[in-house]
């Protein structure tokens, strides 16, 4: 069973540490998710979403550290890996998709630039860099790449700057992408096509993926299986049918009512 | 450039003052260690035109122990256009002092010339050398932080707390007085450059302090970026705008340095030339009276520091978007 995971994360639990005091923020989660399937990790905001992301990177902030747990990898336990370590593996074996592509992307360089860097860093039998940029490009269904290559952050719109983050997202072909609120800065319209677009890479490269969101529209939409976290807890987990038609917990019931429908009269809350 | 005017008028004034410098031995009409001894404080000679131009010799004559040039009006010599690889020159036994000569009969012309070499190129080496250190100590400092952090500062706080004079003078004075004049010129630029760098290095590590915590420094570490790389290529070239006008900003404080130390006979001897050694002899009040033209050299620093901040004001109203739309 193990060996058809690509992420197992087994009582993880991750601590602020303040003045001496500490504060947990994960409070001990296990979640897997299997190859090439789409994981979803819902829950509001502050809940720790984005702290489980990073301590799969090793990125959290510096007051902050993993207290316990395990995070395998492809069955390799990651989470007490050094800093040199998991720098050969973030990119190359896992990347990492921003919520603010604008904010993600280095300002002063064009896309193909970092792009190329991402090519060069992690894909070293590549020869010829530019070209393989204009296929990621492609890959990422950007029109003209040959021109958008030579584009600044600030010339393209936020579907264009999130489709060029998610290019050098898959430059390294990792196992698994980690997609933190891809979506959220963008317009309905365009999610929906980032959405498509990050199905059709699963299925293309046959990776993984961790979509962090607050969106259940998106998680059925996507994903396989379904976490849904609240205050640090993983309080139901399953997969998406099971999680829509029979929710357990009484958060996901609260979570899946709040959601606006056209269908059912519900009562204004004020 | 459009709208800066000023800036553009500094930058054609250096560029001319530099190109002279680097070909100096096409423009200047002698060498730096042409001798007229019979000649020494000439006064600027006058140029004549009918309508070609020309100058006359002149007769050296003393009264009451004051020495006395008149023009001897017999010969005309013309102004030789690319002669003997210059741009210009006249015929012997007359010479072309435009600017007037020295107390060794020296061109002043030429000798600014020629020391402009020294005097412009020490404030560029000078600035690379600093802005090098400066970013590096700065994006060190800023980028790791806490011990390191601390080391550095405290460093840049002690080099910044010595009265820089006196710590030019002190580095000076380990040195052997008798070094030739390159080795002497390469020790300045150092001397300087290590004085230079502390305030460039704080301002600096402030920058890459909120640089670090930008979004696209944690996307390159996500992606797998190591520390050098991020440091340097996606955190130090955010600071080059204000880098690059900083050191257009001081620059003429490099220059002045090396006029001063040059001033004080500690920098580039004889008979060598830059405009600081220039001015050593119009320290004294009484050649400074009788012959005023050897203060030219004092007239090209000031227009070269001007053009330098000329230069550097309008750089930096250019390189600040948030002045764009005021203008």
């Amino acid at each position: 069973m193990s060996s058809e995971q690509i992420l197992e994360i087994k009582n993880l639990k991750v601590s602020f540490f303040s003045n001496k005091t500490e504060i947990p923020v994960i409070r001990g989660i296990d979640f897997a998710i299997g190859k090439g399937k789409i994981m979803a990790l819902v829950g509001e905001s502050g809940c720790g979403k984005t702290m489980t992301a990073m301590s799969i990177l090793g990125l959290l902030p510096h007051n902050t550290s993993i207290v316990s747990g395990e995070v395998l990898f492809d069955g390799k336990e990651i989470s007490k890996y050094s800093d040199r370590q998991l720098q050969k593996i973030r990119g190359k074996e896992i990347s990492l998709i921003f919520q603010e592509p604008g904010l993600a992307l280095n300002p002063v360089y064009t896309i193909g630039n970092q792009i190329g860097e991402v090519v060069k860093l992690h894909n070293r039998s590549v020869k010829n860099v530019k070209k393989e940029t204009i296929r990621l490009l492609n890959a990422v269904r950007i029109p003209n790449p040959e021109q958008r290559i030579n584009a600044y952050p600030h010339e393209l719109s936020g579907g264009m700057q999130q489709r060029a983050l998610i290019a050098m997202a898959i430059a390294g072909q990792p196992k698994l992408i980690i997609a933190d609120e891809p979506t959220t800065a963008l317009d309905v319209t365009v999610q929906a096509q980032i959405l498509i677009l990050l199905k059709e890479i699963v299925r293309e490269l046959n990776t993984s993926v961790l979509l962090i969101t607050h969106d259940l529209g998106i998680v059925a939409e996507v994903a396989d299986t379904a976490a849904v976290m609240y205050a640090g807890k993983i309080v139901e987990f399953g997969n998406v049918y099971d999680i829509f038609h029979s929710p357990t917990h009484p958060y996901t019931k609260g979570l899946l009512a709040s959601i606006p429908r056209l269908d059912k009269k519900q009562k204004r809350q004020s | 450039m459009k709208n800066h005017k000023l800036a553009l008028f500094g930058a054609i004034i250096l560029f001319a003052l530099y190109l002279t410098a680097i070909f100096a031995d096409f423009f200047a009409p002698y060498s730096f260690d042409t001798e007229k001894r019979q000649k020494a404080y000439h006064p600027p000679v006058k140029i004549h035109f009918d309508p070609m131009p020309y100058v006359y010799d002149y007769k050296v004559e003393f009264h009451e122990g004051i020495k006395t040039f008149t023009p001897v009006i017999d010969k005309k010599y013309y102004i030789k256009f690319f002669s003997k690889g210059r741009l210009f020159g006249v015929d012997e036994p007359a010479n072309i002092f435009i600017l007037g000569s020295d107390w060794n009969g020296r061109d002043i012309l030429s000798r600014i010339i020629y020391g402009g070499r020294i005097s412009l190129s020490v404030g560029l080496i000078g600035i690379f050398i600093s802005l090098f250190l400066g970013l590096a100590a700065g994006g060190i400092s800023g980028y790791f932080g806490g011990i390191t952090d601390n080391v550095f500062m405290r460093l840049v706080e002690l080099l910044m707390c010595f009265p820089s004079f006196y710590l030019m003078l002190a580095l000076r004075a380990v040195f052997p007085i008798s070094m030739s004049s390159t080795s002497v010129y390469i020790m300045i630029t150092v001397i300087l450059a290590f004085i230079g760098w502390p305030s460039l290095a704080r301002v600096i590590r402030g920058m890459v302090l909120s640089l670090k915590a930008r979004e696209y420094v944690l996307a390159a570490k996500s992606l797998g970026g190591n520390t050098s790389r991020i440091l340097f290529r996606h955190i130090l070239p955010q600071t080059f705008s204000y880098a690059i006008v900083s050191a257009t900003l001081s620059i003429p404080g490099y220059i002045l340095s090396e006029s001063a130390l040059s001033l004080l006979g500690l920098g580039i001897t004889e008979p060598h030339t830059s405009w600081g050694n220039m001015l050593n002899r119009a320290m004294s009040i009484s050649d400074m009276q009788l012959h005023p033209w050897i203060l030219w050299p004092g007239i090209f620093i000031c227009v070269t520091v001007a053009a330098f901040n000329f230069l550097g004001d309008g750089l930096r109203d250019m390189l600040d978007p948030k002045k764009c739309h005021e203008a």
